[in-house]
């Protein structure tokens, strides 16, 4: 589905100070203080300060944001690792050596770095690097580039890449790669995800070696999503992806046996020494998810990328689990407002109080998770706490609204690749066919459900949307939250919605896109086209020896600072 | 012999023809289209446009056919629309993988059949041999995906035992192999030894009452030595030939055993690559499992002409 | 179960005149297979689950579709003797369902390959020549191709879902009726109350169906026991690879597969489930083999197709 997404973070300000409420709470697990000598123990140390801040300086959390933001216990108390590996690494000195075995969901097939299915996550930020990072709050840190400059008025931004780094060839990292790289992105055949993430960019101009300038079309309060999505790879290397892959990340790529097994090797010219700390680093490919936590039982790999939800707690005691990136994705039912019976509104918003957000939590999602009526996940600058209540479970107000019409009908389609949609399918049916709704549910390989996904050839489908967690506008790039192109609302999304995403993008100023932000939740709950339902966690599975895991806001791995403590 | 080999290698184009339109046409009739299985949901109509000129989704179907065919005799088989792998290797990689399946399903097939029908032949009114008419009855019966499911649950998770997933490479490590094979090795094995123990009671009962059993016995041999020795081997011989004719059993058991137990042979291959619409992947391994069939049964008609002659001439 | 003393007096007749040779003496299917004990007891194991079957509204004792959340993953106890599973349904109540669609995929699919393949081996045992070796050949791909691989083809082609699993699995037995009755065609024919009913002066329909058919009627019976339970495991492999039977209803295959992810929360899941499809393949089996026996030197030998799964 919208798994194979691109990767964009937020960028603005006036997010940082409820990120670092969450980020708080994740560190702390609750109840503890919050005093700014814990919070910096929890802010990774980064490898070089950025000599040009992109966003203005952080607020110090207020307390009030604090009171409105109830960190929720589930991420709290599971979240140890949650922490940049960097502290970790700085607490113990880290063993060198080893390998380490981790299992992959299915086949590369690719490693070209702007191409991303979702076995892609625990590969590409250990191969490639981005020319921005984000720590667990979504600020940004250094990457390949070491300082980079926002011009004030938005519209473009100044690189100053860092000098030194190869790639594997033994190419040396320049800003003509950097031009390169913008220049496949924005190709119809090479772009892939990246594609949409950087149509906002005007061009990208290589000032001198080691200095590139990318301007963007109009103001863009996204600039340093496009920094952080942005894997540089190697020009020389481009043609060959499809077999090998070619960055200048912490591991070297060595061989690929399709279907079997990706085989990578330590970079020791790794510009973010010490890291990495073990020489090989070994990839599994498995079949399913179950296949790939019974390895981790009986010590085939060392990290289980995908730990199903029923899963968690079972393995908790025996192994290290690490929630990831809480609401990287939202579970949701899509809406055809264009097919009756649901292009009636009131039936649209019927699906919102019929569907059992905290039964599909508790049921299909083993409470790794948690319920949601926005798809902004509580790091996101549009998550808005107040709206958690619009909508209850509450059948006699969804039989209400569906006017006591009887004999309503509609097919649910979903991909039958992933069970959790076809479990909350089930939870929907059930508890619609108590108030006289049927539900016919038909299941569909990954291609077909796609394939009617995107022509809008549906009338109700489970599925869940990515980017999140990013710049609010960037839901824009899920299909069904499209302006133009959209599957079922065609070049003409409701005018509210589309007024909302033009103001929250055409503004830099915290306050107007606060404003912005608010009439977006407004329009998307009243249209009811896209019924959110829970976040969606990934939880990792690690041996208790496997020390300084970490992951990106997109759930990418990240293994440089893993070290083996056997 | 060597004009009965032409003759029935001669027979054997139409149906290999056929074979391959068939196979070729039949994956032109699934819905679905493999452009989109490559680009993602989020591809814009330009794009899909494209990519279906570039993988030559948009020439006539007779058009494709025939280029499919002239690249697939000359060895080609294309390249994955999912992978961009060559097919070729692909095979290559999944064959050896699930041969060693098979071979140990094999094994482990002959290893309960050929006790359990000599047993059954040779006292078929003992306790034991009644128990090997239960054993066949239930072993015919079980599915193999909920034999699968109990193996896993008793020796993988309650007595923790044996593994219940992964692949090694017999020669990389044979102990380490032996012991990931034995599990998907019975599960698959079960139902072919029920068939192999029925046939070699059948056929040893035949070979008992023949002349030279009846002499051996007569010339006071002991009857461990008859059967072995004499009925055995010449019971044998048409129970081996059996063996091939259960391949199409094996083909169709590796797609369910592996899928349970997450063994990366042939079967999982073509079970992904017909839930991701992968055209080449599906076309060139039903086209192997159809020729190897078709082989196969070759082999075993020529080994019976070798073996009984009358068939040559019939 | 009588299908061959409905025998059409036709042939009976006719051949009455013509001796030496007779057809096949009758003396009632059924009665011979009261010989068999374990054949009847196949036989009322599967009378038995017709009944469930049929009564499946009167035996269960809860909806099978049900949802009770709070109740996830209860071991088997007296109020639910199966258990509950992931959406706290009554297991029991599902594999009584279950047995309906069981049932039901093996008498479709029997139908299916019974009318296409009947009349094929006929045709072509019949007339012979291009379009006999033609259809062969076509039959030859189709057992070429191991059931289960060529029913996932199919399911491919036609979507997921019960009906079509119905239908893939009906297509899968073609074959085999097919050169069963071809077989018996080509032995029939050849035969002195053939060859006499054929001097009478009848078309080649009647001889067909109303001279040959009735008298290759056994074989064709047994074939019918075997298809339904290879039918019966095929649409539950199906089911299993999540090909066959839609969620929610209640599919045996479909129970076990979902159960297949919940070893460790709910062991018990699948095994109920698992029991059900094995016992009725048994049974089924199991009378297969009784008719086989109670039939034996009549006609061609029975076509014991690979098992699907």
């Amino acid at each position: 589905m919208e798994s194979s997404r691109s990767v964009p973070v937020p960028s603005a300000a006036s997010r940082l100070s409820r990120r670092t409420v969450i980020r708080r709470a994740l560190c702390l697990g609750g109840g503890m203080a919050l005093g700014s000598g814990v919070l910096a123990a929890c802010t990774p140390a980064s490898p070089a300060a950025p000599t040009a801040a992109p966003a203005k300086p952080t607020d110090a959390p207020k307390p009030a944001a604090a009171a409105t933001t109830p960190p929720k216990p589930a991420a709290a108390e599971q979240a140890p690792a949650a922490k940049p590996a960097a502290t970790t690494a700085a607490a113990v000195p880290a063993r060198r050596g080893g390998t380490l075995t981790v299992g992959l969901p299915a086949d590369a097939l690719t490693f070209d770095p702007f191409s991303l299915s979702f076995q892609h996550f625990p590969l590409v930020q250990n191969m490639y690097d981005t020319l921005i990072r984000y720590d667990h709050d979504l600020k940004p840190l250094p990457g390949l580039a070491e300082s980079w400059t926002i011009a004030p008025d938005g519209q473009s931004v100044t690189l100053q890449l860092r000098k030194g780094v190869k790639f594997q060839s033994g190419r040396e990292l320049d800003a003509d790669a950097v031009v390169k790289n913008f220049e496949k992105a924005a190709d119809k055949d090479r772009g892939f995800n990246m594609l949409p993430a950087v149509a906002n960019v005007d061009g990208v101009t290589a000032l001198d070696g080691s200095t590139a300038r990318i301007a963007f079309k109009k103001v863009s309060p996204e600039i340093t999503d496009v920094l952080q999505a942005m894997s540089i790879v190697d020009p020389s290397g481009m043609d060959d992806l499809k077999t090998r892959a070619a960055g200048s990340g912490p591991f070297r790529f060595v061989e690929w046996a399709p279907g079997d097994r990706i085989v990578l090797e330590r970079n020791a010219d790794y510009w973010n020494a010490p890291a990495p700390y073990v020489d090989r680093l070994i990839y599994k490919v498995f079949g399913d998810s179950d296949a790939m936590v019974a390895a981790l039982q009986s010590g085939i790999i060392d990290i289980c990328t995908s730990v199903p939800p029923k899963d968690v707690a079972r393995l908790g005691g025996d192994f290290t689990i690490v929630r990831g990136y809480p609401g990287a994705l939202t579970y949701e039912l899509r809406i055809n407002p264009t097919n009756p019976p649901f292009d009636r509104k009131e039936v649209r918003q019927a699906m919102q109080y019929a569907i059992d957000r905290q039964g599909v939590v508790d049921s299909v999602l083993f409470g790794v998770s948690q319920p949601t009526v926005q798809p902004f996940s509580q790091a996101s600058a549009a998550h808005d706490p107040s709206i958690a209540a619009r909508y209850p479970f509450d059948l006699n107000t969804a039989r209400e609204l569906l006017g006591g019409a009887s004999g309503l009908k509609a097919e649910a389609i979903f991909n039958s690749q992933f069970p959790e949609l076809q479990a909350i399918a089930q939870v929907l049916k059930a508890d619609l066919a108590k108030i006289g709704f049927e539900l016919d549910l038909v299941p569909l390989d990954a291609t077909q459900a796609t394939r009617r996904l995107l022509a809008g050839e549906f009338q109700i489908t489970p599925s869940f949307s990515g980017n999140t967690q990013k710049y609010p506008t960037r839901i824009a790039l899920n299909s069904i939250y499209r302006t133009a192109n959209n599957p079922v609302w065609g070049d003409n999304p409701p005018k509210a919605y589309v007024d909302a995403l033009n103001d929250a993008n055409g503004t830099i100023d915290p306050a107007r896109q606060k404003e912005a932000f608010a009439k977006l939740n407004a329009a998307l709950l009243d249209e009811s086209w896209v019924v959110n339902v829970a976040y969606r966690q990934s939880a990792f599975g690690l041996a208790k020896y496997v020390k300084g895991f970490d992951f990106t806001v997109d759930d990418m791995i990240v293994l440089e600072n893993v070290s083996l403590d056997r | 012999m060597g004009k009965y080999i032409v003759l029935r290698l001669v027979q054997l184009l139409p149906v290999l023809l056929l074979a391959s339109v068939a196979v070729w046409l039949m994956i032109y009739l699934i819905p679905g289209d493999p452009a989109i299985a490559l680009l993602g949901p989020d591809v814009t109509p330009e794009q899909l446009a494209r990519a279906r000129e570039r993988m030559g989704l948009d020439q006539p179907l007779p058009v494709q056919y025939a280029l499919w065919l002239g690249r697939v005799v000359q060895g080609d088989l294309g390249v994955s629309y999912v992978g961009s792998v060559p097919v070729r290797t692909m095979l290559a990689q999944r064959i050896p993988v699930t041969l060693q399946l098979t071979v140990a399903a094999l094994l482990v097939a002959l290893a309960i059949a050929a006790p359990l029908g000599i047993l059954a032949a040779v006292r078929p009114r003992s306790w034991a041999g009644r128990l090997v008419t239960v054993y066949n009855t239930l072993a015919m019966a079980i599915p193999t995906f909920w034999l699968g499911i109990l193996l896993v649950l008793l020796f993988g998770l309650q007595l923790k035992w044996l593994p219940t997933s992964g692949f090694v490479p017999f020669w990389e490590d044979p102990g380490r192999a032996v012991r990931l094979l034995i599990l998907p090795a019975l599960t698959l094995g079960a139902y072919v030894s029920a068939v192999l123990a029925r046939f070699t009671r059948a056929a040893l009962l035949e070979t008992i009452s023949q002349d030279y059993v009846r002499t051996a016995r007569a010339k006071g041999l002991r009857e461990r030595s008859v059967i072995g020795v004499h009925a055995l081997r010449n019971a044998l011989i048409p129970v081996v030939t059996v063996v091939g004719l259960q391949f199409g059993a094996f083909m169709g058991g590796t797609v369910i055993t592996e899928a349970i137990f997450d063994y990366p042979g042939l079967g999982r291959m073509l079970l992904q690559a017909i839930l991701q619409r992968d055209y080449t992947v599906i076309q060139a391994t039903m086209l192997f499992v159809v020729f190897t069939f078709v082989l196969i049964n070759l082999l075993t008609d020529l080994l019976y002409a070798y073996l009984d002659p009358r068939i040559r001439y019939a | 179960m009588s299908v061959t003393a409905a025998q059409t007096p036709g042939a009976s007749a006719v051949a009455a005149d013509s001796r030496p040779s007779e057809p096949p003496a009758n003396r009632g299917t059924f009665g011979r297979l009261r010989g068999q004990r374990a054949g009847m007891a196949g036989l009322t194991a599967l009378l038995l689950l017709a009944v469930l079957a049929l009564a499946a509204p009167i035996v269960a004792p809860r909806d099978p579709l049900a949802q009770d959340r709070a109740d996830q993953f209860k071991a088997p106890s007296l109020a639910n003797p199966f258990g509950t599973d992931e959406f706290g349904r009554d297991i029991f109540s599902r594999v009584v369902y279950g047995a309906r669609l069981s049932l039901l995929t093996g008498a479709v699919a029997v139908l299916i390959a019974g009318l296409a393949g009947v009349p094929l081996g006929l045709l072509g045992g019949f007339f012979g020549g291009w379009v006999d070796a033609l259809t062969m050949r076509v039959l030859d791909f189709l057992l070429a191709v191991p059931a289960i691989l060529l029913a996932m083809v199919i399911i491919a082609i036609l979507g997921p879902g019960s009906l079509n699993a119905m239908l893939a699995v009906g297509i899968v037995g073609v074959p085999a009726f097919a050169r069963l009755t071809r077989a018996s065609t080509l032995a029939l024919k050849q035969r002195d109350f053939v060859l006499a009913t054929r001097a009478l002066g009848v078309g080649p329909f009647y001889l067909m169906f109303r001279t040959i058919l009735p008298n290759a009627v056994n074989p064709i019976l047994v074939q019918v026991a075997v298809t339904a339970s290879v039918a019966m495991l095929l649409e539950a492999a199906l089911s299993f690879l999540g090909l066959g039977t839609k969620p929610p209803d209640p599919s045996w295959g479909s129970m076990l597969n979902t159960g297949r992810s919940f070893l460790h929360q709910a062991p018990w899941y699948g095994l109920f489930p698992g029991i059900a499809i094995t016992g009725t393949v048994l049974s089924l089996n199991v009378v297969a083999d009784a008719l086989q026996a109670a039939l034996a030197g009549e006609g061609g030998t029975v076509n014991r197709t690979e098992r699907g799964a």
